[in-house]
């Protein structure tokens, strides 16, 4: 079933279609907040929160945009706020002991080509640490959710051509960051 | 040169391996907007009960006081009538009195 139906449904009080709609989107804004904060327990309550709030606000959900981006505005907006009170940064360490595997979907053929890919995400994941929060995010709704420029710009509150500009900077920070592992 | 960067930079963002979700999550989730639904019915009637029974004790005082003033309360007692006196004034008008008053006075009669 549409994300949209789903919601429909939620708004005349079905309970069930909500809880669908929990199950299909609360493993992926989960692991949105595990990036933007670094911390497993403050990204499930921050997960807890997300949803609480869609719910609330599911009376002023109009259809200019998805759902899905409904959604992530309200993610981006606790996790900023979130960034401003405490900053934990993102740790590849933290990540394994959650049980995270660095080595999965690597196309390494060899240990030492493995053994260098988990030292290059390691370095990219320290590298998007020290970015703004908010840039962060932004990479992370293009590249990783693969959200358009428009999506993106709904879901943060920005216009398209600022988030065009945050992408091309976050970029060159990292770019500047991991120059000596993109030598070559 | 840059774009190939962004490229290297793309995919190396690309295969970062997401988390498994908590499990439970979902069912924590529910429970706590359940819990918030509860919370509010909760406030609405922290707030009616206090503001029903301030109305009801505030009825009651003015009801209990038009019960006194209908049936219970004495009227009102004219004591000039009592008493038999005619002016509240110390003298009668035009007496001597009032003229050794205004005097005393110093021939001010206001």
């Amino acid at each position: 079933m549409e994300d949209d139906i789903l919601i429909q449904r939620a708004k005349e009080g079905d309970q069930e279609a909500f809880r669908r709609f929990v199950e299909r989107y609360s493993g992926e804004i989960y692991n949105y907040f595990i990036r933007s904060t670094g911390s497993v327990e403050d990204s499930e309550d921050l997960t807890q929160q997300c949803f609480v709030n869609l719910y609330n606000s599911l009376e002023n959900y109009r259809r200019s945009a998805s759902v899905r981006t409904f959604l992530y505005r309200i993610a981006t907006n606790l996790a900023i706020s979130f960034s401003r009170k405490r900053k934990s940064p993102l740790s590849l360490d933290l990540l394994v002991e959650r049980g995270f595997d660095p080595a999965s979907q690597s196309p390494a053929d060899s240990p030492e080509d493995l053994a260098h890919a988990v030292e290059i995400r390691k370095a990219y994941v320290e590298a998007l640490a020290t970015l703004p929060a908010e840039w962060g995010l932004i990479l992370d709704l293009r590249v990783g959710k693969e959200m358009s420029y428009k999506e993106i710009a709904d879901a943060v509150g920005r216009s398209v051509s600022s988030v065009e500009s945050v992408l091309f900077r976050a970029r060159e920070r990292l770019s500047d960051k991991m120059a000596p592992y993109l030598e070559g | 040169m840059r774009s190939r960067d962004f490229d290297i930079l793309t995919r190396i963002h690309s295969g970062l391996p997401e988390l498994e979700s908590v499990p439970g999550l979902a069912d924590r989730i529910m429970a706590r907007i359940e819990a918030e639904e509860k919370g509010k019915t909760g406030r609405f009637w922290r707030v009616l009960v206090p503001a029903a029974a301030a109305v009801f004790i505030l009825l009651g005082i003015r009801i209990g006081t038009q019960i006194m003033d209908t049936w219970i309360r004495e009227p009102a007692v004219n004591h000039s009538e009592v008493t038999g006196l005619e002016y509240l004034e110390d003298y009668p008008p035009a007496s001597f009195g009032e003229a050794m008053d205004i005097a005393a006075r110093g021939g001010d009669d206001e």
